[in-house]
């Protein structure tokens, strides 16, 4: 564990908001200083733990720990409040340290944080050992794949950094979208706010739009502002997990014509045999070879020769051989 | 094109290393105990799998040199052997399986060849080999290795003296002037990797062009070699099929269909883990987002009625030129056969006999 390795001394002081700035972010962690949460208690019992700054040599005072209460400090009207100033001058990089060990002390970081403390820290790291200590300050494991991620997640737009903490988008889903132009993520990050979508589900939807993008000589958002999926979206009679469904179909329909045409041939065929729900069919994976599967259920003899006779009726349909060929256009 | 010279210390004094430093006389040379020095300074490289391509190993196989090809049993398999006498090579494919097969990558050759001879021997002398097709072209391009350690000169007058089994050179360049003059009794077949201007312009680099490809094709048939051509990859774009028509025009323009032993036609398929090399060391390449499937034998296919459709043209124009051509299909199921070709190998004795058959009737093996 690395910690800052002296005992911190401060002075308790009252300051004035207004010297407070409150827009030097060095050593905010996370992208939020929503205040809401703690104005109730704030207003009823007052400022419990006082917020630890660092004064700038410009005189002002720069935050190191208690963004939050300082923000709502100030929404609550308050013009002076209690505080802990760092007596010895300590460096930005200690500052920051600070800041993370005192958040890692009541809770485990959001992944976002992560992402904010290595673009951070990593500047003042040396080369050498550098995960190991980012890894150990920031709580996530030493392992260069992890790192990577995390690290892709810090280099994307800030409103998908925090789509990922209001789960508008999967850690996963971001990290991939890290390969993009700020311009096409932030399209994905949209279509993404508009469909209901599981992490598989966006990862699939990304390979696709890309993949497209690269067959077609596309942008990907340009594939992404096609006609096919405007309309869809624009459909009010659809809800956010039937325009999930509908423009994953479209992508592949996009992605893979044949396969989905023969698909689509095959269901066609499969209606028309008349099946009931005891009696099912399936066709080789991707139809590449192998057998075709055919489930049967039945509880007694009477059931069982009812199932036979439907066999025996799709026996005779012509469907049948037409679903057995599939790659056959006749 | 080679900068560094690995030499394994346990073959330090052998003959074909001296040979191979005095053909690279100004590149450095390192000693070392096994091939964990040569992984070790690949690692440290920003693209080891190009520099493998600059880096040689010589050292001694100690395994078979006479290796199965690695077939499956969801498709039908041409029983092809290996003659193993190296890995990798100095031209850069965009769609080379490998890329990911070793790990890392690097030029290899095999100096102690006299095991290779006498696995021959074995092989020649039983009288019933059990296999009559051999090939130097499936780790790495049979070749590349001729201006260093000139495999050929030795491999080809030991085909051309015995009457069981046929050697397959395989390559993609058009450096065949060491082919020239050797005693060959037809026994070695000197085939090429045939793809459009489009795809080795784009996909192939430092590989010969199609037309010095097919020059030094007309070349050794002028010395009366047999040929072989390998339509493999096809790889299908748009516009492919107009590509690959002429292509196959050029081939028969070039060469007489007589002199050909087999032609085979594969579509481009790769293992999974190929994918992402492909799009990190060729990032214009488009190969890789065609419309493929995971195939029964996990490698990704061209899903198969567009590969039975390019089959099926490619054939036809085949065909159209040279009727009685062996064509074949490298790792396609029943199918696939039936529907491009009319017909099954089982029909007609399985793959490896029918090849077997045409080798008989071209290179006069006694099957």
């Amino acid at each position: 564990m690395v910690v800052v390795s002296r005992t911190i001394k401060y002075a308790d002081k009252v300051v004035p908001i207004a010297e407070i700035d409150t827009k030097d972010d060095t050593c905010l962690l996370g992208l939020r200083t929503d205040p809401d949460a703690l104005l109730v208690s704030i207003r009823t019992l007052g400022l419990i733990n006082p917020p630890l700054l660092r004064q700038r040599r410009d005189l002002k005072y720069q935050i190191v720990c208690g963004f939050r209460r300082i923000m709502a400090c100030n929404a609550l009207g308050l013009r002076e409040i209690k505080v802990r100033v760092l007596k010895e001058s300590f460096t930005e990089l200690d500052a920051l340290k600070l800041a993370i060990l005192d958040n890692r002390s009541h809770r485990k970081l959001s992944v976002v944080e992560q992402a904010q403390g290595i673009q951070k820290l990593s500047a003042h790291l040396p080369r050498q050992n550098r995960l190991e200590m980012l890894s150990s300050l920031l709580g996530f494991p030493e392992n260069q794949k992890v790192f990577k991620k995390i690290k892709a997640l810090s280099l994307l737009p800030v409103v998908i950094q925090a789509g990922v903490e209001d789960e508008i988008v999967s850690f996963e889903a971001a990290v991939d979208l890290n390969g993009f132009s700020h311009e096409d993520s932030l399209s994905f990050f949209e279509l993404f706010r508009v469909l209901k979508l599981s992490q598989n589900k966006q990862r699939e939807v990304i390979t696709l739009v890309q993949e497209i993008a690269l067959r077609e000589y596309l942008k990907p958002g340009e594939v992404l502002q096609s006609e096919g999926i405007r309309t869809i979206l624009g459909r009010p009679e659809l809800n956010k997990n039937e325009k999930g469904s509908k423009a994953r179909a479209y992508l592949k329909r996009r992605r893979f014509p044949t396969l989905t045409k023969t698909e689509e041939r095959f269901s066609k065929e499969l209606k028309a045999l008349k099946l009931n729900e005891h009696i099912k069919i399936t066709a080789p994976p991707y139809f590449e070879g192998g057998p075709h599967k055919l489930r049967m259920t039945f509880k007694s003899l009477k059931d069982f020769n009812e199932r036979r006779k439907t066999l025996d009726a799709m026996a005779k349909n012509p469907a049948l051989k037409r679903l057995l060929e599939p790659f056959d256009d006749k | 094109m080679i900068s560094r010279l690995y030499i394994d210390e346990a073959v330090m004094h052998h003959p074909v290393v001296g040979a191979v430093q005095k053909s690279l006389p100004a590149i450095p040379v390192s000693v070392v105990p096994d091939a964990v020095k040569v992984h070790e300074a690949l690692a440290a490289m920003k693209d080891p799998i190009a520099a493998g391509k600059r880096m040689l190993f010589l050292t001694r196989n100690r395994g078979p040199f006479i290796k199965k090809c690695p077939g499956t049993k969801s498709y039908t398999c041409c029983g092809y052997q290996i003659l193993h006498i190296g890995t990798y090579c100095t031209m850069d494919c965009a769609y080379c399986i490998l890329q990911a097969y070793f790990h890392p990558p690097f030029l290899q050759y095999f100096v102690n060849q006299e095991r290779l001879f006498k696995e021959l021997d074995d092989i020649v002398s039983s009288r019933k080999p059990p296999f009559h097709r051999i090939g130097t072209g499936e780790f790495t391009d049979s070749l590349i290795w001729e201006p260093w350690t000139e495999p050929s000169r030795s491999l080809v007058p030991y085909f051309a003296q015995q009457d069981r089994v046929v050697l397959e050179l395989k390559t993609k360049t058009s450096s065949v002037e060491n082919l020239r003059g050797l005693e060959h009794n037809k026994k070695t077949i000197v085939a090429w990797s045939l793809n459009p201007p489009a795809i080795i312009r784009n996909e192939e680099r430092g590989t010969a062009s199609m037309r010095a490809r097919l020059r030094a094709a007309a070349q050794c048939e002028a010395w009366g070699y047999p040929l072989a051509f390998h339509f493999d990859p096809l790889i299908l774009y748009e516009g492919c099929e107009k590509d690959y028509e002429k292509l196959v025009r050029e081939l028969f323009t070039s060469v007489s269909a007589q002199n050909i032993v087999w032609i085979s036609l594969g579509s481009f398929r790769f293992m999974p883990s190929l994918k992402p090399i492909i799009r990190k060391r060729f990032p214009k390449s488009r190969i890789i987002y065609g419309e493929f499937i995971p195939g029964l034998d996990g490698k990704m296919r061209y899903f198969k009625p567009l590969r039975i459709e390019l089959y099926r043209k490619m054939a036809a124009w085949i065909r159209a030129l040279a009727p009685d051509v062996m064509l074949y299909f490298c790792m396609e199921d029943q199918e696939v056969w039936k529907r491009a070709l009319g017909f099954i190998p089982e029909d007609r004795g399985g793959l490896p006999r029918m090849l077997d058959e045409s080798a008989a009737r071209h290179c006069g093996v006694v099957i």
